[in-house]
């Protein structure tokens, strides 16, 4: 990846929140009611468009959710594929997923979301260690330097009906133009 | 499809060309797995997406002692190891700190892996098993495997044989996505360390048990 740092344009490092085309790969551990799996996570994101591919062993698509403009697209396995403007208002439709999408998009960078309701600390060295927003506990450790920025290498959020665990692997940050 | 309790019991009542191509097909299969008693490999994975652009890649070591044992132990990208004792099989990703129990039996459609170490009967019970005519390469079988219970996280899976040995693998998932395994350093039916087939859960990991019975002794 990447190790010279995005900058500003006027030469100084572009700030966290404003770089919005990137690419991450993750392991990530999902457990719902039903069943516990172990996978994949290639998300790729440009402004409000995104492409979150989730995947397991032998390469079988668990999930894949993309937002293009204003149509959201979710594949299932055994080709069953849902349209919707909104991802989130896609998931919870078609998994029952009340999954914050755009805000797990912020903490995953280690980086608060800003939206109403959602209450966090940070720890000595001033990195975000926990959050708490719409039945979501979600705990950041492990802080490392990706692509010339400090962020969590492991993301856990629980909520009453989904859990995840993320280890980040890879973060890319790609030109803006 | 018929779910006839023996191979053999289908074939002698079924006389549809298809089903007896099908048939022997299963037997021939079947006999090919049963003549690796034991098999040891490095392998190569590659996935690629629906419009074949390779989005994964993974490698290790793989091992079967059949019946029942084998052992997937991913090294490369990141890491992961699968051990199936006969009864259960342990997922352990160590990045994650976790490790999942589920029970052997339960996941033969489901897990490509398992398929290699089964019987013919429950390998016809659970797939539609074909060979593919490999006219230019005479020492090479391929066989084509679809599940036939619903709600398969895979289409299809190809079983390439290459002097009776397995050499590569394709699956494909339901929605166009190809992951290819190829196998290389193939020792067939030596003599392997049965420790191998067994796992201990180590300290402070997550465990997620989603067999029906939980770990009656604890962990051995």
């Amino acid at each position: 990846c990447q190790t010279n740092r995005p900058t500003n344009g006027l030469g100084g490092p572009a700030s966290l929140e404003t770089l919005n085309h990137w690419e991450l790969k993750a392991r990530v551990a999902i457990k719902t009611p039903e069943e516990s799996v172990s996978a994949t996570l290639d998300w790729q994101k440009k402004d409000s468009d995104f492409d979150f591919h989730i995947y397991g062993l032998f390469g079988a698509t668990y999930a894949h959710l993309i937002q293009k403009g204003h149509e959201a697209t979710l594949k299932l396995p055994e080709d069953r594929v849902h349209y919707h403007q909104d991802a989130e208002q896609l998931l919870y439709q078609s998994l029952g997923w009340d999954f914050p999408i755009d805000a797990l998009s912020f903490w995953i960078k280690g980086l608060p979301s800003g939206k109403s309701g959602e209450q966090f600390s940070r720890n000595d060295e001033g990195e975000l260690q926990q959050l708490t927003f719409n039945g979501w506990q979600v705990n950041f450790s492990r802080y490392q330097t990706f692509s010339g920025y400090s962020m969590p290498k492991m993301i856990k959020a629980k909520h009453p009906q989904l859990g995840l665990k993320v280890v980040i692997k890879d973060w890319e940050f790609l030109p803006t133009n | 499809a018929d779910d006839s309790d023996s191979v053999l019991k289908s074939e002698k009542e079924d006389v549809k060309k298809g089903a007896k191509k099908e048939s022997s097909s299963v037997q021939k299969f079947a006999e090919n797995i049963e003549n690796l008693r034991t098999y040891q490999a490095d392998f190569e994975q590659r996935v690629q997406n629906e419009n074949g652009k390779e989005i994964d890649f993974s490698s290790g070591r793989f091992s079967i002692q059949r019946p029942n044992h084998f052992r997937w132990e991913v090294k490369l990208n990141f890491e992961q190891l699968i051990v199936a004792d006969g009864d259960h099989v342990f997922t352990y990703d160590p990045e994650l700190e976790q490790v999942t129990v589920q029970n052997q039996s339960k996941l033969l459609a489901d897990s490509p892996l398992l398929l290699m170490t089964s019987d013919a009967e429950a390998l016809a019970e659970a797939f539609n098993i074909t060979t593919v005519d490999l006219a230019d390469k005479p020492d090479s079988e391929l066989f084509q495997l679809t599940p036939k219970k619903e709600g398969n996280i895979f289409d299809s899976v190809h079983i390439l044989f290459e002097k009776n040995k397995i050499a590569e693998l394709l699956m494909a998932d339901t929605l166009g996505q190809k992951t290819s395994v190829k196998f290389s350093n193939i020792q067939v039916n030596q003599k392997l360390d049965s420790a191998q087939f067994s796992f201990v859960i180590p300290e402070g990991v997550d465990v997620i048990d989603s067999r029906e019975v939980p770990l009656e002794n604890g962990s051995e």
